[in-house]
């Protein structure tokens, strides 16, 4: 089929339709409402996708914690289990769907600041632990690249510690000492408060990893016990998880029958439950919607059979001078198909702003993807073409003897 | 004239099937007519001439009996075929002008060649503009059917059925709604489009309209007579 006779079927519809603008415009309602609605729906459970995935995010959907652990080839576990390396950190960090890398390093020491003095939990880790656990500092700042390179004497106050040894005082540039040591003050976190099971979360200092075994060096080293990683998304979590343990049993020289020396703990499995079950919430509610749109293309097809009736003198003169079917039925198609692409476009821009009324309603942000404007373009234009075909077929089928006689 | 026929027809019937009873309204009708004819059709109304014109136009299929078009059985076409075919050979006048009330005078002369092979609109605006000329209709082209007289738009109806330049040029009651002096004009220009070679065939029950013609064939009740 040629283009130009598509644009000139095209171009013939158009005219018509304006013709008879306030038919064109009641018979598009059903599909405008049926698509507007479908993009609200759409838009607000996207939406509500988004909010449950980043709820999912802070409580670690995208983090895979390493711990080491031995165990023998029956399944016992062994107490002595090889720590990280800072080679190894530095592979994982390559690792292309690994963003951030947080080693963690437990200790607890002796703090004090003038008169107090107390035994607080010293965690080392280096600058990826205010994001990976999406930690901002309240003032002041967290520990960077060049702290942990130089293993700086500089240290970071959870909100509880800064209230016990500042309370309301400025802690930013003070120097504490841990074990005797002196540690400037670069920020405090802020709150998060207590877990579930009562321990308080805000109740530790955190410093550079590489400065712990430079103060606290008391003939033995810490070695990095715990590695915290996220993933750019929650999808490659198991990607990621692959990719590490390659690594791992390589740089360790693990044999095939030999179990791993260390242990991946993720929720990806919880994760992809959760965002299953908002999925089928979507599907759900958009085949709701999408009745209204069947109800729309029904519309369609009852006013392309009126105008077949009303055309049908036409139709025969057009058969007569040589219109073959083929002719006839793109004629009409291209008129419904049109006529619902229409009310397709109103009701994608229609969908678009409410979804930003609605979203107001339900209070989280709308989110409406090109994705699914584009689906919604692409399926009122079937349904237009998928109602016309009746109205068509049955204009093409018609007698051209007994049209031609018929009045209009 | 020449000796080479256009339309051919053997022992042609028709007959109408309604529920169980069969109303026969052609009887094995035979008729030659050759390139260059100018033929009358006459006969009062219900004789059968409208359905032998539908038959010869390919609108209608004879219930028995060959029809050669040009040489060629028309019997084994489909109707997308016969669509083509009247495209390309047959010019449609009708008594009630039958043009499309929305599209203008030269729209409507345009548009058997949106069935046909001419897709550049320069070129089909072209012709479209010669055929209006013919017919001494250039002044009215975009103008609408409602706008223009009866004799007016019946030669719109004829510039549209010369636009492909058919052989044949089919007639049912060209000038049946039309005032006598108007009528003659219309005949006048069939008249000269016979003269530039065109076969032409005329229905009517106008017997001074039928005497123009080369030559009249008389039917009744389905016989040619």
């Amino acid at each position: 089929m040629k283009i130009s006779y598509i644009i000139e079927n095209i171009i013939e519809a158009k005219t018509n339709l304006l013709r008879n603008m306030p038919r064109t415009i009641l018979t598009s309602l059903g599909i405008v409402i049926g698509i507007t609605s479908v993009i609200i729906l759409v838009a607000i459970t996207d939406g509500a996708k988004n909010i449950i995935e980043q709820q999912l995010v802070s409580l670690g959907a995208k983090t895979i914690v390493l711990k080491p652990i031995g165990r023998t080839a029956s399944g016992v576990y062994r107490g002595q289990a090889a720590d990280f390396s800072q080679n190894e950190l530095k592979l994982m960090r390559a690792i292309p769907s690994v963003e951030y890398v947080s080693p963690i390093v437990k200790t607890s020491n002796q703090i004090s600041y003038r008169d107090i003095v107390q035994v607080v939990a010293v965690v080392g880790s280096n600058e990826d632990f205010s994001l990976i656990n999406d930690w901002p500092t309240a003032s002041g700042a967290f520990i960077n690249r060049i702290d942990v390179q130089d293993g700086a004497k500089v240290c970071v106050l959870g909100a509880s510690v800064q209230k016990r040894f500042f309370g309301a005082e400025k802690s930013v540039g003070k120097q504490i000492r841990i074990d005797g040591i002196s540690f400037r003050v670069i920020g405090h976190l802020t709150e998060k408060g207590l877990t579930p099971g009562g321990r308080d979360q805000d109740d530790f200092i955190l410093i550079p990893y590489t400065s712990l075994n430079r103060w606290d060096y008391k003939g033995q080293l810490y070695g990095i016990s715990n590695i915290i990683i996220s993933t750019t998304k929650t999808t490659n979590v198991d990607y990621a998880k692959f990719a590490i343990r390659k690594m791992l049993r390589e740089q360790r020289g693990l044999l095939k029958d030999q179990f791993d020396n260390f242990q991946m703990v993720s929720y990806e499995n919880v994760t992809k439950k959760i965002l299953q079950t908002t999925t089928i919430l979507k599907v759900l509610l958009s085949a709701i919607a999408s009745i209204s749109l069947i109800v729309g293309g029904i519309g369609i097809m009852n006013v392309m059979l009126v105008s077949v009736t009303e055309r049908t003198k036409e139709i025969g003169i057009r058969i007569t001078i040589g219109a073959t079917s083929k002719d006839i039925i793109f004629q009409f198609l291209s008129e419904s198909a049109l006529l619902s692409f229409f009310g397709g476009l109103v009701g994608i821009s229609l969908g678009y702003t409410l979804s930003h009324v609605a979203s107001g309603f339900v209070g989280w942000p709308a989110i409406i993807s090109t994705k699914s404007i584009a689906a919604a373009c692409l399926f009122s234009a079937f349904i237009g073409i998928f109602f016309g075909i009746y109205p068509a077929y049955k204009a093409a089928k018609l007698d051209p003897i007994k049209a031609i006689r018929n009045e209009e | 004239m020449s000796n080479k026929t256009v339309i051919e027809l053997e022992n042609i019937n028709k007959i109408y099937q309604t529920g169980k009873n069969e109303l026969q309204v052609l009887f094995d009708i035979c008729l030659q007519i050759y390139e260059g004819d100018f033929i009358s059709i006459v006969g009062p109304s219900g004789s059968g001439k409208t359905t032998l014109l539908n038959i010869m136009a390919c609108l209608d299929r004879p219930t028995s009996g060959r029809y050669l078009l040009g040489g060629k059985n028309v019997k084994s076409k489909s109707n997308d075929d016969l669509s083509k075919l009247r495209n390309k050979s047959i010019g449609f006048i009708f008594q009630s002008f039958n043009l499309i009330s929305r599209h203008t005078a030269i729209e409507n002369v345009q548009m058997p060649l949106q069935y046909s092979d001419v897709i550049n609109k320069k070129e089909r605006a072209q012709k479209a503009l010669e055929c209006l000329e013919l017919v001494d209709l250039t002044n009215r082209a975009k103008h609408h059917p409602n706008e223009l007289s009866g004799g007016q738009q019946q030669r719109v109806a004829i510039a549209r059925s010369l636009i492909n330049n058919p052989d044949i040029i089919l007639a049912d009651e060209p000038t049946g709604n039309l005032d006598s002096k108007t009528s003659k004009d219309i005949i006048d220009l069939l008249k000269k489009l016979h003269e530039s070679g065109k076969t032409i065939i005329i229905i009517t029950h106008d017997e001074s309209i039928a005497k123009e013609a080369m030559d009249t064939i008389r039917i009744k009740d389905g016989r040619i007579i």
